[in-house]
């Protein structure tokens, strides 16, 4: 018997104890000859296929062939499964390479949210000193109606938008 | 009138000056479903761990091998939790420059509130009208100003980030659909395996059971005897029969729980992809300046929300 076979098996075909005695024993002969995680895992479901169908009047001796076949399915899905997880541990040292990168990326956005606070924050006090003193002589030489203030101040408020302007135009 | 109408004047021709345009999109719903991916990966990785331990503690035989196997899945998924997590603190540093970029208008206030209580301090006359058209010029300045620095830092960030995205989302969704699937599919058949072996000899007694009942049933029984041995058949089919019943129930208890695990690993692996989808589209929308989308990625969120509390619950 060969693994491929063992999809095709007659279950149907199988009528004494013996029959199903030689049948395990192919089976089991099998289990050395898996060289891949998928034909461990079809021999492991056909052994316990074998469990599910097998039937003889003779219950001690069918009951004990069904708990080789089912113990021997459940270590092949264990070897299985140490592969899968061993094939996870394959990806660690990228994981842990990746994981660098988003560190290394929320260190540079968090230093970068810090300064745009700490730029803001200066831009703000030093616009606005300038701008209300601005704004406030404006006012002042309104109210005075000399002339001369007036255009001096119009000029300094109107310079001083220009400079707002400028700040603007220097970050876009 | 006529200095007020000059000082409108000048102040709303400084104002036409700096008005500019854009803004940012906001980034809180990208923060909030990498939170979510981070948490669904923490369940997925806990439904399969006790996928092991249901699995170890009906096969008790194998008890070390079973230990062996839980202990190496654990560190390898703490990487992968590690790396989630690390992705969280990305997510949340992007909204967290996102809101710095927004911040504009409140930081101005909070300074000419400063500002005009220090005047006020010092004796320094100040009207408040002058303040407030100050605040608005220059909230205006130092909100596009912000916008734009933001803008620029998030851009380049998250187009150096994209190549890592999408190599982490494919490991996720390849995991989620491959390894993980199998570790399940593997570990629910060993379960199937383990609870009808348990119950392989009460099946075996229950099929002789069936076979000479059937046998009876083809003779005329009326002898005594042969009414008491019917009647013990009866009673031990019964018996057997409410075995094999507990039985099927366990199985049904454990497919159920192995299809929502399942359900739970396709759920994730479509949140990742609809995930690094996200990442792509804020980085879009902060380059143009606009809003982002959310609706899908909400959906999914929130399917996959549900799926890991109902997986948390078994």
């Amino acid at each position: 018997m060969k693994i491929g076979e063992l999809k095709a098996l007659e279950w149907g075909n199988l009528t004494s104890t013996t029959d199903w005695i030689k049948l395990l024993s192919q089976m089991l002969s099998l289990v050395q000859d898996a060289n891949s995680s998928t034909e461990r895992g079809e021999i492991a479901d056909a052994l316990d296929k074998f469990a599910d169908t097998s039937f003889s009047h003779d219950i001690d001796v069918i009951t004990r062939l069904d708990d080789v076949a089912r113990r021997t399915a459940r270590s092949l899905r264990i070897d299985i499964l140490a592969a899968t997880i061993q094939s996870m541990g394959a990806r660690t040292s990228e994981l842990q390479a990746i994981a660098k990168e988003f560190s290394a990326s929320s260190n540079a956005l968090k230093k970068q949210a810090a300064t745009l606070r700490a730029e803001k924050f200066n831009t703000a006090v030093s616009s606005l000193t300038e701008t209300i003193t601005s704004l406030r002589d404006l006012s002042q030489a309104v109210d005075s109606a000399k002339e001369d203030q007036l255009f001096k101040a119009i000029g300094q408020a109107v310079s001083n938008a220009q400079h707002l302007r400028n700040l603007l135009e220097a970050t876009t | 009138m006529l200095s007020k109408r000059i000082f409108r004047a000048v102040a709303s021709l400084s104002l036409f000056m700096v008005v500019g345009c854009g803004t940012l999109p906001d980034a809180s719903p990208f923060a909030d479903s990498t939170l979510t991916l981070e948490n669904s990966l923490r369940a997925s990785g806990l439904a399969v761990a006790t996928s092991l331990e249901e699995m170890e503690a009906l096969d008790p035989a194998n008890k070390l091998e079973h230990e062996r196997l839980s202990r190496k899945f654990e560190t390898a998924w703490q990487i992968r939790q590690k790396a989630a997590q690390a992705m969280t603190t990305y997510a949340q540093a992007i909204s967290n420059l996102v809101a710095a970029g927004q911040e504009g208008k409140q930081t101005v206030a909070v300074v000419a509130d400063g500002l005009s209580e220090l005047a006020t301090t010092l004796g320094i006359p100040v009207v408040s009208a002058t303040v407030s058209v100050a605040t608005d010029l220059v909230s205006i300045v130092v909100e596009q100003i912000a916008i734009v620095r933001a803008s620029d830092g998030l851009q380049d960030a998250m187009s150096r980030a994209q190549p890592v995205m999408d190599r982490i989302t494919e490991i996720l969704v390849q995991e989620s659909g491959s390894e993980l699937r199998d570790m399940l599919t593997l570990a629910n058949k060993n379960a199937v395996s383990s609870i009808r072996g348990a119950y392989d000899r009460d099946e075996a007694f229950y099929m002789r059971v069936l076979e000479v009942q059937n046998a009876d049933s083809k003779t005329v029984f009326s002898s005594p005897q042969s009414l008491a041995r019917r009647q013990i058949l009866d009673q031990i089919e019964a018996t057997t029969l409410t075995k094999i019943k507990q039985r099927d129930q366990l199985l049904t208890v454990t497919r159920l729980r192995n299809k929502l695990r399942m359900q739970l690993l396709d759920a994730q692996a479509e949140t990742a992809r609809t995930w690094a989808r996200s990442h792509r589209d804020l980085s879009n929308a902060i380059r143009e300046k606009r809003k982002v989308d959310v609706v899908e990625l909400q959906q999914s969120i929130a399917e996959l929300k549900a799926l890991s509390k109902k997986v948390s619950d078994l």
